[in-house]
């Protein structure tokens, strides 16, 4: 079973993306309302996966990127950004922040473990 | 001594000229060179066309003159001054008299308002797409996950609160978007009448308790019996979003107050929460519509939407003022002044 850390300031898209990939796929899910609360997390729990938001206040989603990307003890966990915006970092910037894919918001709750699973060449 | 009329071309001329030795000493201005420098900080004692270039410009404007040689005699380039309007500058070099022709064009007040409207309209456009995607990502999600029958019976009632509550959101947003657009087409005072301070704070409170007793928040009222001159309904909105407002960024159980107070010819509303704050350089961009997206693409607070924006809209039209006093941890007190009737 994977476990994957959602990291979004919006608490309702935490629940939806929890219940998605808890229902749909029967993955554990571990949320983050924060850049600097996901970091923690990250850390301490270790997750098989990262969801994490763009836009959010104080630390942003590719500043938080930065951050886990800096620390070792996080910098192997792939990162899958999720998106409102289509401004994203070009592709080459990607493979460097350790990003391995996005989805853009808003996303199908039936196949977003789906596509988690292409993104990162996981068995389903 | 007649002058010749390239002579006069260059007094004329709006471009700002000047020749420079291959060091970067300013040699010849015309009297729009001489004008656009003369209004810097202490031009006395600089000689030099990059003393007066933005430091942050400078290396641009120094590799610019470096770059000069016998093989490449002209070169192009935008510097700003100390306003932000850049000069964009062509730099001709007569090798055999040692000396830069330079050229500087300004950008019209016109193109400059234009390129700011624009940029205006784009930031716009991003923060309605991401805020409108926000509430329909959740929307689509839930209703998804109930079409689909694949969730449990408790999970299917969160997942209804949840697509309610967003399409809630969605439809403020779109009311405070067509708002923005009405409280700016509408001529200011057309719809203003006497009303009464208290009569306006007590109907904003009655709109707004049941959020408060949903989230278990008390409200708390001090009114002021006084006169003004307004828009009865605006003022009510104003009051009403910033109570919404204070109530979502306080804990269960907290308090927030409503009061109003006379200070000389003006009314000086407070809305106080004791929620999480606001961090001080966010304090003034909250009210602004387009500064609320910045280009990391943070914000200062979430689901803030455009309800600031519009009730700075509508404050300003009332010819008063709105602003934030915050402590991190302690809460925010928002306050508005309006003059007395």
């Amino acid at each position: 079973m994977k476990r994957i850390l959602v990291i979004d300031n919006e608490a309702y898209i935490q629940e939806v993306t929890c219940i998605s990939l808890e229902t749909v796929a029967g993955w554990q899910v571990i949320t983050a309302s924060s850049g600097c609360e996901g970091l923690l997390k990250a850390a301490a729990e270790q997750p098989d996966a990262i969801l994490l938001d763009v836009m959010m206040p104080d630390m942003d989603g590719l500043a938080t990127c930065q951050k886990l990307q800096a620390n070792p003890v996080t910098r192997a966990i792939p990162v899958l950004l999720m998106t409102a915006t289509l401004q994203l970092p070009h592709q080459k910037d990607y493979v460097q922040m350790g990003i391995k894919g996005a989805i853009a918001k808003p996303f199908d709750p039936l196949t977003l473990a789906e596509q988690i699973a292409e993104a990162l060449k996981w068995e389903l | 001594m007649h002058s010749c009329p390239e002579q006069h071309f260059f007094i004329l001329s709006p471009d700002l000229l000047c020749t420079i030795d291959l060091q970067g000493q300013l040699i010849r201005l015309n009297p729009a060179m001489e004008k656009r420098i003369r209004g810097l900080d202490s031009t006395l004692g600089k000689t030099s066309f990059l003393d007066f270039v933005h430091p942050h410009d400078y290396q641009i404007a120094q590799d610019a003159l470096q770059s000069l040689t016998t093989k490449q005699t002209t070169v192009c380039f935008a510097v700003r001054y100390e306003s932000e309007q850049p000069v964009t500058w062509t730099f001709t070099l007569q090798p055999q008299e040692y000396l830069i022709y330079a050229i500087g064009t300004q950008r019209s007040q016109e193109e400059a308002e234009r390129q700011t409207l624009e940029q205006a309209k784009q930031t716009l456009v991003s923060i309605v797409s991401h805020e409108l995607r926000t509430p329909l990502t959740t929307i689509h999600g839930s209703l998804s996950l109930l079409v689909s029958g694949r969730v449990e019976v408790q999970q299917r009632d969160r997942l209804v609160q949840i697509a309610a509550a967003s399409s809630d959101r969605l439809v403020r947003l779109i009311n405070e978007l067509v708002d923005l657009e009405s409280v700016d087409s509408e001529v200011a005072g057309s719809s203003f009448q006497y009303c009464n301070a208290a009569e306006l704070m007590s109907k904003a409170v009655v709109q707004v308790q049941g959020l408060a007793n949903q989230s278990n928040i008390g409200v708390s009222m001090q009114v002021l019996e006084v006169s003004l001159w307004g828009d009865p309904s605006r003022l009510i909105q104003v009051l009403t979003h910033l109570l919404r407002n204070a109530i979502q960024f306080s804990a269960s159980g907290s308090t927030v107050w409503l009061n109003a107070e006379r200070q000389g010819d003006q009314i000086l509303f407070q809305v106080r929460d004791s929620g999480r704050g606001i961090l001080a350089e966010h304090r003034e961009r909250i009210f602004d519509l387009f500064q609320q997206v910045d280009s990391s693409a943070s914000r200062p607070a979430e689901g803030i939407g455009l309800g600031l924006a519009l009730c700075r809209k509508i404050v300003q039209q009332h010819q008063g003022k709105i602003w934030v006093e915050s402590d991190l941890g302690t809460g925010s007190t928002f306050y508005f002044t309006i003059p007395v009737a």
